[in-house]
């Protein structure tokens, strides 16, 4: 086995996996914090199970011989993404109480119909590619993909952190100001769907909340703010990252499945620290 | 300063108020009392611009509400805790920076925290504080845009009694620094001498003048008070 320098500097694929990798660990966690700040830590999973919808009703088309077998199913991701992105803002307006209950119903519909749609159609693809990933798939392409929705994910957050974060604070303190939470929101989520849908490819659709929910969760109990919140889950979120790539690579291990685990085994440490009174709070 | 006139309001076919008319000026400490769904909360969301009355019209400095836009002239404090519902850490001085859209000095923040009384939390979590001292908090970020008006929205619910006593202190000191206070509270019974005019709302404006004079009326209709209500 190649040095992993070496490897890098060889296999494109490598290359690909680790600077998607670098981006997603960066950008997926400052939106985790206000998903996890808004208690909509729901939403990732439920946009990554209508993104696997997205993808085998992609392929039932081309089937079908609707769409050319040279079409990528990225883009019908993309559009359900979205469509599902102004559900869920609708879903979260109207419904705050309830909320659970109407977007469990969106993930069970999204993944009943993708299992009935891949049953229909008469190309079987690997669907544990679509569930845990795949690095190795990943294409120039993707990765372009990837550079242009965190560069727009980016510039969404400096335009519109300090709003973002009165409305996901106090709502009604935001319409005081003559602040609309709704419209801000809505932006919000179609941003966060754009994300999740061009990570699937990368994590999965069963782990792409992971890489949202949980560098939040850990760095939650040691921070005073929002701010130091958001740079440590940052930090924790590039580390797991590069160190469960770096593991997958010397282990021969699905990348995706090494970085839940060591996300996962972190956040267990977390909550066996939280026993001890210094580290508790709420 | 605020000038109701003709007010109706109604959620569906439940009316809360109907030709209500009310004229709140520059530098009155006003309270508003009223039990539970006697339209309290309404009457603060009319005036905040949060709903629209179906008939009648509310002026701010003669300025229509529908037109006005100097909403930083105005600060809300609401309950405490429906406000602190986020789950993640948020420092004091964070929520106090967020009484302004655009970023603000760091001696803005700081300035209104002293008026508080909370510099020394300022880099702590705001979950991590006490009720009162979360009230505190959201008084200075009320205040961060140097307003004319206080409109707080019970905000005693949940405080102990040491906490209410310091509350009402901060707020009188608020208004002998100029500010017009508009605070709704469902408590009859601690009344603060520094309050300039009371209103009561049962739907309707039952009672409308100064604290002895509410004290002698509320005493004569209130069937669990003693004789002489408790002022602070």
């Amino acid at each position: 086995m190649l040095n992993l320098f070496e490897a890098i500097w060889r296999y494109s694929y490598l290359q690909h996996a680790y600077f998607a990798g670098i981006l997603i660990a960066c950008i997926s966690p400052i939106f985790g914090v206000f998903v996890v700040s808004k208690r909509a830590s729901l939403i990732p999973d439920t946009i990554g199970h209508v993104s696997f919808s997205a993808s085998t009703f992609t392929v039932l088309l081309i089937s079908l011989g609707l769409l050319p077998t040279t079409f990528s199913p990225v883009y019908m991701v993309m559009l359900f993404a979205v469509l599902t992105a102004f559900i869920i803002s609708y879903i979260n307006s109207e419904f705050p109480q309830s909320k659970e209950v109407a977007l469990s119903f969106v993930m069970t519909f999204s993944l009943g119909s993708a299992i009935v749609m891949y049953q229909l159609s008469r190309i079987k693809t690997d669907l544990s590619a679509y569930l845990f990933g795949n690095i190795v798939a990943l294409t120039r392409m993707d990765v372009l993909l990837i550079i242009v929705i965190f560069i727009l994910a980016l510039l969404f957050m400096l335009r519109y952190y300090r709003i973002l974060l009165i409305t996901t604070f106090d709502t009604v303190f935001a319409k005081t100001k003559g602040i609309s939470a709704k419209k801000i929101d809505t932006l919000f989520f179609i941003i966060l769907a754009l994300i999740i849908a061009s990570s699937t490819k990368f994590v999965g659709v069963l782990l792409v909340s992971a890489l949202m929910n949980l560098p939040v969760m850990i760095v939650m109990p040691f921070t005073k703010s929002f701010n130091q919140t958001i740079i440590w889950s940052i930090i924790i979120g590039e580390i797991t990252m590069l160190s469960g790539l770096i593991i997958s690579y010397y282990l021969v291990l699905p990348a995706s499945g090494v970085v839940a685990m060591i996300l996962g085994l972190l956040f267990l440490c977390v909550l066996i620290l939280r026993t001890i009174p210094k580290f508790k709070y709420e | 300063m605020f000038s109701l006139k003709d007010i109706s309001f109604s959620y569906g076919n439940d009316c809360i108020f109907q030709n209500l008319n009310v004229e709140i000026e520059k530098g009155e400490y006003l309270l508003l009392l009223g039990a539970n769904g006697s339209g309290k909360s309404t009457f603060i969301k009319c005036l905040l611009g949060l709903v629209e009355p179906q008939k009648g019209s509310i002026a701010l400095n003669g300025i229509p509400l529908s037109k006005f836009d100097a909403w930083e002239k105005i600060g809300y404090v609401a309950q405490r805790a429906s406000h602190i519902a986020v789950a993640i850490p948020v420092s004091v001085q964070e929520v106090v920076g967020m009484g302004k859209k655009q970023k603000p000095l760091q001696t803005e923040i700081d300035r209104v925290l002293e008026v508080v009384k909370m510099s020394a939390y300022k880099t702590q979590a705001i979950q991590r504080l006490s009720g009162g001292q979360q009230q505190r908090v959201l008084i200075a970020r009320a205040l961060l845009t140097n307003p004319d008006v206080l409109i707080l929205d019970e905000p005693t619910v949940g405080l102990d009694m040491a906490s209410v006593t310091s509350f009402y202190e901060l707020v009188a000191n608020l208004h002998k620094m100029g500010k017009t206070i508009i605070m709704v509270t469902h408590d009859t019974h601690f009344l603060t001498k520094e309050a300039t005019r009371i209103i009561e709302l049962q739907r309707k404006i039952i009672f409308d003048g100064d604290v002895i004079s509410y004290r002698k009326w509320h005493s004569q209709h209130c069937l669990f008070c003693e004789p002489e209500g408790d002022v602070m």
